[in-house]
């Protein structure tokens, strides 16, 4: 019968594969002969700076002989998400710190608490390890910081803003004749938190709890609906990025990742701190994401791994990082470095970050960006009023979190 | 013959008046076609726009169709960048898409063959059944999905891919088979069971032969869904080597924050689509009449 | 030559390979999903879970004030619009396509569905594009033809009826070549009788092609009418639900279940769009009949 030596043929080819997927897993051996280890990291970075990190690491094989194997992977949270249900992890994965409650959670990632030595997280910013630490316990090593913050177009505006007040007005000014003064993405919770952190709102409470209903966030929201009024309709990232690097744009709040297409496009760009609040005279705090290395719950051989990561901070790193991606390194000592030191966009950047909000590591905030960036549609695009917008999310955000459970 | 005689006999009786009228209402259709076939391509030309431009843009004001500074950097860089694997994607691609044709036509056609020709316990309910699991939202199942792979042990493999498209393919397959052998005359099958050929004989020798159309349409299918495929595939594969090509093409551009190479991305699309559309033309007679879901018969 | 027992017995053997595949990739998940759904598989409870009843179901079917209902209406609002569109335009084309005397037929049919070769997150992704207010080419023609801009995705109505105008595009050329292989296989005599008889054109399209052309349309209608349903990609990517006001079940479900990993509530949520839309079809098919045509 034919069909049933098809399926037969099938069931081998079947078997097969089993073997050589079961072949293909990183080999793992024992502690004592560190020479074969070979640690796989999962990665969400673009071909190139992948490139230079395993650039940086050849050193680092030659010294220990533990060999790292850099993949990169789309989908990379659901795929620890689901890849931990049954421990398919690699040993490490690179990645932002909101990643850590919840996977510390779930169980894809463990604690270093004990595998790492005490000088490498010392000679990195406070704050990045802050990111990784998760209810007392260190979660992993950080090796880039990355915020938001004022990029302007030099041909259009002399000077950046310093409060509010002046941004609104100089955006006024400066929309007309299909050209705008001011750009964000409205309803982007990351790009638009510098105000609600910079008015003292917020939009979680260190506890986890949701607080887009404090009164503080009426006077961020105020800004930001003076400002929306001139927004083009439907705009998002892409058109924010696309209307500056056609010169369309004075001003605009993005990340280090935009520099690259700035440049290419010979916009003559400034960066500056993101304007202070007028009504409360501080300083416009957005959230500071910091991308680093964690380990799984797959990890066998704890201790190679945990030296993977803490070269992930070494000097070497953090400069491949700092050059190829506009990344801004966590360690302290690069900005010793003259080649680091004189690089205006860095600085820029890194003065941004010492005013910024560490980017919330609880799980609770993987429900919020939905119901924030719901609340920013109908106050900033819609303009309903914030009050009852603000009331009606927190409900919503209330819910979501006590979904999760 | 006798239809062409009757036609042209009814053409000269209608005289000048009726001409004048076909020929109105022929224009009539050509206009409208031609409306339509200016909305179906025009963002398909719109991909090509942008991703043959020098700027890094899905938006523009104005309506050229060749952008003012052009490239085909893009293309370059998907076929040969050195951060590109086209070529293994590729292969990977066909060979998951490929495999997904072969298995979902083998496991279909029989299956197809057996509703249309015997008359069995269950058979209606069977097929209405099929056709209603369809109605479950298998994405938000990815987990369960995951969890028969890990369990048949085809994590990381194309296998593991081509058997859950394969299930996602099968309801269709069978469909559509079953209602182009229902067409049949079964008088042929008749003829040679009489002479004593067996089932299996006349379903391999005489059935499926003269069903090519059906099955180049279903196969055609079959090959998109596997072709065309993300979610899964991003889930699933995590070793380089097994990427297909919309997972690459992905990779190629998307960092994981907020910057993203749109030129990139619709050469892409048009590598991943252009395929697709020779294969269209290439089966454009069999299409229509291969596509039988429901039987007329 | 064979018994009349074995015999019997050859169709189970020739659907058998076929059932296995369903058994396991189509009926396991459906059974797996709604034994999840009774369970607190959640991130607190990721790989460790345990029964605890009703509660997932209860959690959907009371949220908020009832805006499932409300999501619930707008999919089958959604839905039926999308399809009655779809199968007009897709009937008119094929109708037009098969006029006699028309010539470059299979350059026009080939053009019509190129719309089919593009995976549905590109074309979502493209069509956000080309709706964009005042930088796509679709306000741009509309302003050129002196007329004003339309706000397509920032008021929820524009934003439905852009989604809409975008599903349509890429579901059109399915239905029409359905429409054109039941409309090839009708018998050319039945029309020419017709003719004698002196029926319109009209007459002709109630009294013939539409009864002719049922049977093979209702598969081809309910198979779609499920992807519509589910649809997720173009209105998630178009509109990103525009604060909820243009959600539908699955992006909904996205949103309140799978972003937050609770895999045991997105299950509730699947399994009862499930039932929704059994129901829906099950009424449906009773009430035209049409399940009798198979």
């Amino acid at each position: 019968m034919k069909i049933k030596k098809t399926l037969a043929l099938l069931l081998s080819l079947v078997m097969a594969a089993g073997l050589f997927s079961a072949c293909g897993k990183s080999n793992k051996p024992t502690n004592a002969e560190k020479k074969d280890v070979t640690i796989t990291v999962w990665h969400q970075y673009l071909p190139e700076v992948q490139k230079a990190i395993e650039d940086a690491y050849a050193s680092f094989t030659q010294e220990t002989g533990i060999k790292v194997q850099f993949v990169k992977q789309e989908e990379l949270s659901k795929k620890l998400e689901v890849g931990s249900q049954s421990n398919e992890l690699p040993d490490l994965v690179a990645g932002p710190n909101d990643w850590v409650g919840k996977y510390s959670i779930m169980g894809g990632i463990v604690s270093v608490d004990g595998l790492i030595d005490k000088k490498v997280t010392d000679g990195l910013m406070e704050s990045t390890v802050k990111g990784f630490t998760y209810k007392g316990k260190l979660y992993g090593i950080p090796a880039t910081f990355e915020t938001v913050t004022l990029i302007y177009n030099k041909d259009l505006i002399k000077e950046a803003p310093k409060t509010t007040d002046e941004l609104i007005a100089k955006a006024k000014e400066l929309t007309k004749d299909g050209k705008y003064g001011f750009l964000i993405p409205p309803t982007d919770a990351y790009f638009n938190s510098a105000f609600f952190y910079g008015a003292k709102g917020g939009y979680l409470d260190a506890d986890g709890n949701p607080i887009l209903n404090k009164a503080e966030n009426l006077e961020a929201a105020k800004i930001l609906t003076e400002l929306g009024k001139l927004y083009p309709k439907d705009l998002n990232h892409q058109l924010v990025s696309q209307l500056f690097k056609d010169g369309k744009a004075a001003m605009m709040i993005n990340g280090p990742w935009e520099l690259g297409g700035i440049k290419e496009k010979k916009i003559n760009y400034g960066l500056a701190k993101i304007p202070a609040l007028s009504f409360n005279k501080s300083d416009a705090s957005p959230f500071m994401g910091v991308q680093g290395m964690m380990m799984t719950s797959a990890a066998k051989d704890k201790e190679a791994a945990a030296k993977v990561m803490e070269f992930f901070a070494n000097e070497k790193v953090a400069k491949a990082l700092a050059k190829t991606g506009g990344y801004m390194p966590a360690n302290k000592k690069i900005y010793e470095d003259s080649e680091i030191k004189n690089n205006p966009d860095v600085v820029a950047f890194s003065e941004q970050a010492k005013v910024a909000t560490a980017m919330p590591n609880v799980p609770e905030m993987g429900a919020m960006w939905d119901p924030i960036s719901k609340a920013l549609q109908e106050i900033v695009v819609l303009k309903e009023a914030p009050d009852k917008v603000f009331e009606k999310y927190q409900k919503a955000a209330e819910e979501a979190i006590k979904n999760m459970k | 013959m006798e239809k062409v005689i009757y036609k042209n006999s009814y053409a000269v009786k209608t005289g000048p008046k009726r001409r004048t009228r076909k020929f109105i209402k022929l224009s009539l259709a050509y206009c409208v076609l031609a409306a339509f076939i200016v909305a179906a391509i025009l963002p398909i030309v719109w991909i090509f726009t942008t991703s043959i431009n020098a700027s890094n843009t899905l938006l523009t004001t104005s309506l050229d169709i060749i952008p003012e500074k052009m490239t085909l950097n893009h293309y370059k860089n998907i076929l040969f960048g050195p951060n590109s694997n086209f070529f293994l994607w590729l292969k990977n691609s066909i060979i998951v898409a490929g495999a997904t044709t072969g298995l979902s036509l083998m496991l279909g056609t029989t299956a197809a063959y057996a509703f249309s020709r015997f008359r069995f316990k269950g058979r209606k309910t069977l097929l209405n059944i099929f056709l209603l699991l369809n109605a479950f939202p298998n994405i938000l199942a990815i987990v369960a999905y995951y969890k028969i792979i890990t369990t048949l042990n085809l994590v990381n493999t194309l296998i593991g891919l081509v058997i859950v498209y394969t299930g996602g393919q099968l309801v269709f397959t069978i469909w559509n088979l079953k209602g182009y052998f229902d067409t049949l005359p079964y008088e042929i099958e008749e003829a040679a069971l009489i002479d004593g050929a067996s089932v299996l004989k006349i379903f391999t020798k005489i059935v499926l032969p003269l069903s090519r159309p059906a099955i180049a349409v279903t196969a055609m299918f079959s090959f998109m869904a596997g072709w065309n495929e993300y979610i899964f595939a991003m889930t699933f594969t995590t070793n380089k080597g097994i990427f297909t090509l919309p997972v690459g093409l992905w990779s190629l551009q998307n960092a994981g924050n907020y910057a993203q190479n749109w030129p990139l991305f619709a050469a892409g699309s048009l590598i991943v689509a252009v395929p697709v559309m020779i294969v269209f033309l290439l089966l454009q007679k069999s299409l229509i009449s291969g596509l039988t879901l429901g039987s007329t018969k | 030559m064979k018994s009349k027992a074995a015999r019997k017995l050859i169709p189970y053997f020739y659907t058998t390979p076929a059932m296995v595949v369903m058994f396991i990739l189509v009926i396991y998940p459906i059974f797996f999903s709604i034994y999840i759904s009774f369970t607190n598989m959640n991130m607190y409870h990721w790989k460790k879970y345990n029964l605890i009843g009703f509660d997932n179901y209860i959690r959907v079917l009371t949220s908020l004030d009832g805006e499932f209902y409300a999501v619930v209406l707008r999919t089958i609002i959604w839905t039926v619009i999308n399809l009655v569109i779809q199968v007009s335009i897709a009937m008119g084309l094929a109708l037009l396509l098969n006029i006699k005397e028309l010539k470059f037929k299979g350059i026009m049919r080939t053009l019509l569905i190129l719309p089919w070769a593009v995976p549905s997150y590109i074309s979502a992704l493209i069509w956000k594009g080309m709706f964009n207010h005042d930088f796509g080419i679709i306000n741009i023609l509309l302003s050129k033809l002196g007329l004003s801009k339309i706000p397509w995705l920032t008021s929820p109505v524009y934003g439905m009826a852009a989604s809409i105008i975008a599903n349509v595009w890429l579901a059109v050329p399915f239905m029409m070549i359905v429409c054109l292989g039941a409309l090839q296989s009708i018998d050319h005599t039945y029309y020419e009788a017709a003719d004698i008889d002196g029926a319109t054109g009209f007459h002709k399209f109630f009294y013939i092609t539409m009864p002719l052309i049922k049977p093979a349309l209702v598969p081809a209608v309910i198979l779609t009418s499920f992807v519509t349903f589910k649809q997720f990609d173009i209105i998630y990517l178009m509109t990103n639900g525009l604060g909820g006001k243009t959600d539908v079940v699955m992006t909904y479900a996205y949103n309140k279940a799978f972003t937050s990993s609770n895999y045991s509530l997105s299950s509730a949520f699947s399994v009862i769009i499930f039932f929704i839309l059994l129901g829906l079809t099950i009424l449906n098919m009773r009430l035209t009949k049409a399940d009798k045509e198979v």
